[in-house]
């Protein structure tokens, strides 16, 4: 079974420090990482491939930085990288990135399962998988905390919901987009370290994609425009209520009542 | 200065990580300057009030928990200075209450580091130097003592001590102490018998040649309130990482040790095998831990917990060494965790810290204290010391684990009892053990400290003439007795408050 894992780089969302002045945050000397979302689609990845066979690949759009993310997986036991980085992807927004992901499949072309995390802890719109999966016609299960079973030709999938879980049964190829529930990540391996070291991914421009269409991608071609950023002023002010224990929760709970919370 | 009596506050400083529910005390007093620490030290040994002084109460042996009196809480002394550099490092002033990983972090983003690495980061730096504490870097970086170049000190009768190490060294055995006021106390160092070992938190320091700065660092409170303390900083490794070897046999996995710990020595060096750390957990230690962490390889019958630190250049080789090694223990790949990212060094460090924590939770369940050890024995008897505990233990039928910090020979055996007789039978049987580590040359307590709960222990070690020699010492500090009574030793060696 050869499978290809979407992975995004992000930044350590423990470090984000942002700009007293503009508000934006402060990219400079931090510390990025692999989606964690997406670490758990690389192990779910590697489980599949220890018990059937094949090849795991990933694949990130990014800047050249994020070749770090791809040897990160090649620590764990990935077996090929490819880095998607051309200045006409500039700007992208998620729809762009999903087309230029969807190229990439096209260009892979021997595949049976791709999984995405549910979403990158930055942008956080959990997007790129469906739409990667709409721009192919690929069914999608979305959310998946577990694989009940899989073959080499149809996949049993548990769909986390709000209230419980769907069991949903797909044809291969497919996508899924994995919950932080379906595993515990490993950790990179010694020997998979000594490896990622040297490991150079390969690295695709729009040029590589045969029929890649410019002007679907980059600013121009995302159909998203963004007007303004902004970070929202704090509308209500904290309020300390002084007095002993037994006092301030009466105080408390008189204002919870005022406020018609409960 | 702020004076608490409300009993539900007083009760949040009645205890600390050792099970020990005995405190009692009727204020809490929290100081915000020296020189009220001064004024009210001195007032209460006219009234001959006893003091408890408060650090983080992470503890571990109720040395900072009252039995009667008042407590001293450090907490507003949390300020950390600015570090000065030094070609080969530098240092750092530190008020007593800032916390170990504040001063780890602050050095960190220096690029610099603060050696040792108790694994409990929210203990203060006060309490830290009472106590001496260690973590598994000590195996590289020595214990709290190494680190200390000076401290400020009050006593209890208001006068201030401020010493800076090789400003006051030991001759003929007499130790000398400037204070503020201009007295100086003098006093003969205390006699106790020598150890075989290097990591010791048991009692008060004492060695010929010692700097008198060293009998302050791990006295447990008994001869003043430390308020400053000046700390080292050492350059911070540009890279390290962190190795968690599972052993298909506990032999295998003792085996390699000593060889890790030759090879560190440069006995019988192995290429690049020289870990900062290196600690043990045995089979009860990882079944503890399955329930949370399930990568745990089933076949691992003990692990071993190796960091090692590398610079820029030497990274590829620190890596390929510590695989060729493991290539040759015929460790396969899959009973090895490697981390290197600051994120998967994290997930190593809380599978270590978890142990404690679980042992902890079950103790709080069951409702008897565990039965814990902290002893370290000289290397050449190592083998024999864990044959003790391993063939105790067996016989003994009660649940227990064994791990810690393999490196130094200095394993915790925990007992987790669940009556009292088998709480009364770990007692017998830490007893023997701590009896098989004293006539070893070892301590009965390597980091932990003696406190208010393990005296019998101590008195293996130093029999009553040491008692005697300690509270001799202490009386030179702290005339009115008033300061962590029970502490190291049983108070009646002092004699009644009056
Ligand atoms: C107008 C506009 C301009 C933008 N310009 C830029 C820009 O210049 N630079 C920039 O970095 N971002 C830019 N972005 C943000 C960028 O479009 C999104 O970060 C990206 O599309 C992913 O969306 P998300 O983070 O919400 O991922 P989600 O949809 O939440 O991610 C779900 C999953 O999709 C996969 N995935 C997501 N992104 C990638 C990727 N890049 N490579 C491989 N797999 C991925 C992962 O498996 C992930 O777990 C822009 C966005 C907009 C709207
Ligand atoms: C999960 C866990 C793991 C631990 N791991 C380790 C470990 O790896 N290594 C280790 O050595 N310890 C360890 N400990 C024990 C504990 O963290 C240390 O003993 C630590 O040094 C205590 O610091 P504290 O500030 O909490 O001191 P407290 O518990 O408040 O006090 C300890 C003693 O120091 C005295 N004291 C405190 N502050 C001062 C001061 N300013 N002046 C004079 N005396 C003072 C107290 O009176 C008391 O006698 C662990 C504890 C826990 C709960």
């Amino acid at each position: 079974m050869n499978i290809v894992v979407f992975i995004k780089q992000v930044v350590a969302t423990t470090n984000v420090k942002l700009d007293p002045e503009t508000g934006t945050m402060i990219r400079d000397g931090v510390e990025c990482i692999l989606n964690p979302f997406d670490e758990y689609a690389v192990e779910e990845a590697l489980r599949i491939k220890e018990k059937m066979g094949g090849k795991v690949t990933v694949v990130t759009m990014g800047p050249p930085q994020a070749k770090e993310i791809i040897r990160k997986t090649i620590g764990m036991g990935v077996d090929e990288g490819i880095l998607i980085s051309d200045r006409a992807l500039a700007g992208s927004d998620t729809w762009a990135t999903a087309y230029t992901l969807s190229q990439v499949l096209k260009k892979i072309g021997d595949y049976q399962l791709v999984i995405t995390g549910k979403q990158a802890v930055d942008g956080d719109t959990a997007q790129v998988g469906p739409e990667v999966a709409a721009c192919e016609g690929l069914p999608m299960i979305a959310w998946v905390r577990k694989i009940e079973e899989i073959s080499e030709t149809s996949i049993r999938a548990e769909r986390l919901m709000e209230d419980g879980y769907d069991v949903l049964e797909s044809p291969l190829p497919a996508l899924i987009s994995v919950v932080k529930e379906i595993n515990e990540p490993r950790l990179e391996s010694l020997r998979g370290k000594m490896k990622a070291k040297k490991y150079e991914p390969k690295v695709w421009g729009v040029a590589d994609m045969p029929g890649f269409d410019v002007a679907q991608v980059g600013l121009k071609g995302s159909p998203t425009k963004v007007f303004k950023t902004f970070t929202p002023k704090r509308q209500y002010k904290g309020e300390m209520i002084a007095g002993d224990a037994a006092q301030a929760a009466a105080t408390l709970v008189g204002k919870i009542k005022e406020m018609n919370i409960v | 200065m702020l004076i608490k009596t409300d009993p539900a506050i007083i009760a949040g400083y009645l205890e600390d990580a050792s099970g020990y529910t005995e405190g009692c005390a009727t204020q809490v007093v929290i100081p915000e300057t020296e020189a009220e620490i001064a004024e009210y030290l001195n007032a209460a040994s006219q009234r001959r009030e006893a003091i408890t002084i408060s650090g983080g109460r992470t503890g571990v042996t109720a040395g900072c928990v009252p039995q009667n009196g008042s407590i001293l809480s450090l907490e507003r002394f949390d300020q950390l200075g600015n570090i000065e550099k030094t070609p080969d490092g530098g240092s750092i002033l530190a008020q007593s209450a800032v916390r170990l990983d504040t001063l780890k972090a602050t050095a960190l983003a220096a690029r610099l580091l603060y050696g040792p690495d108790p694994t409990e980061r929210t203990g203060t730096l006060g309490g830290n130097v009472a106590t001496n504490a260690s973590g598994g870097q000590c195996f590289k970086y020595g214990t709290t003592r190494e680190h200390v170049l000076g401290l400020t000190m009050i006593l209890s009768t208001g006068e201030k001590l401020r010493l800076e190490r090789g400003q006051s060294l030991c001759k003929n055995n007499i130790l000398r102490f400037p204070l503020d006021s201009g007295r100086n106390i003098e006093c003969q160092r205390p006699q106790l018998p020598t150890l075989k070992v290097d990591k010791n938190a048991a009692g008060y320091y004492s060695t010929p040649e010692m700097d008198a700065l060293d009998l302050l660092i791990g006295m447990d409170g008994t001869l003043g309130v430390i308020t400053e303390i000046k700390l080292k900083l050492l350059p911070a490794p540009a890279g390290i990482f962190s190795l968690v070897i599972f052993f298909p046999t506990q032999a295998a996995a003792l085996e390699c040790a000593g060889q890790i710990r030759n090879s560190s020595q440069g006995n019988q060096p192995i290429a690049g095998i020289a870990p900062a750390s290196l600690e043990f957990m045995d089979i009860h230690s990882l079944n503890l831990l399955k329930p949370n962490f399930s990568t745990i390889p089933a076949v691992g019958q003990a692990a071993l917990l190796i960091e090692q630190e590398h610079t820029l250049e030497s990274e590829g080789q620190a890596l390929s060494h510590w695989f060729d090694y493991c290539t040759d223990l015929n460790v396969p790949e899959n009973l090895i965790w490697f981390a290197q990212t600051e994120k998967d060094r994290e997930r190593i460090r809380a599978f270590r810290h978890a142990l404690p924590e679980v042992v902890n939770t079950i103790v709080r369940q069951r409702k008897f204290r565990k039965v814990g050890t902290d002893m370290a024995v000289p290397e050449s008897e190592f083998p024999g010391m864990f044959e003790v505990y391993a063939q105790g233990l067996n016989a003994s039928g009660l649940e227990y684990l064994i791990f810690g910090h393999i490196g130094e020979c200095h394993l915790h055996v925990n007992v987790l009892p669940k009556t009292q007789a088998e709480f009364d039978q770990a007692k017998a049987m830490y007893l023997n053990f701590a009896q098989q580590a004293v006539q070893r040359g070892g301590t009965v307590s390597a980091e932990h400290g003696i406190g208010k709960i393990k005296h019998d222990f101590f008195q293996l070690m130093v029999g009553a003439h040491g008692f005697q020699e300690i509270a001799r010492v202490k009386r030179c500090f702290d005339p009115a007795l008033i300061l962590n009574r029970n502490n190291i030793f049983p108070e009646h060696f002092l004699g009644a408050l009056i």
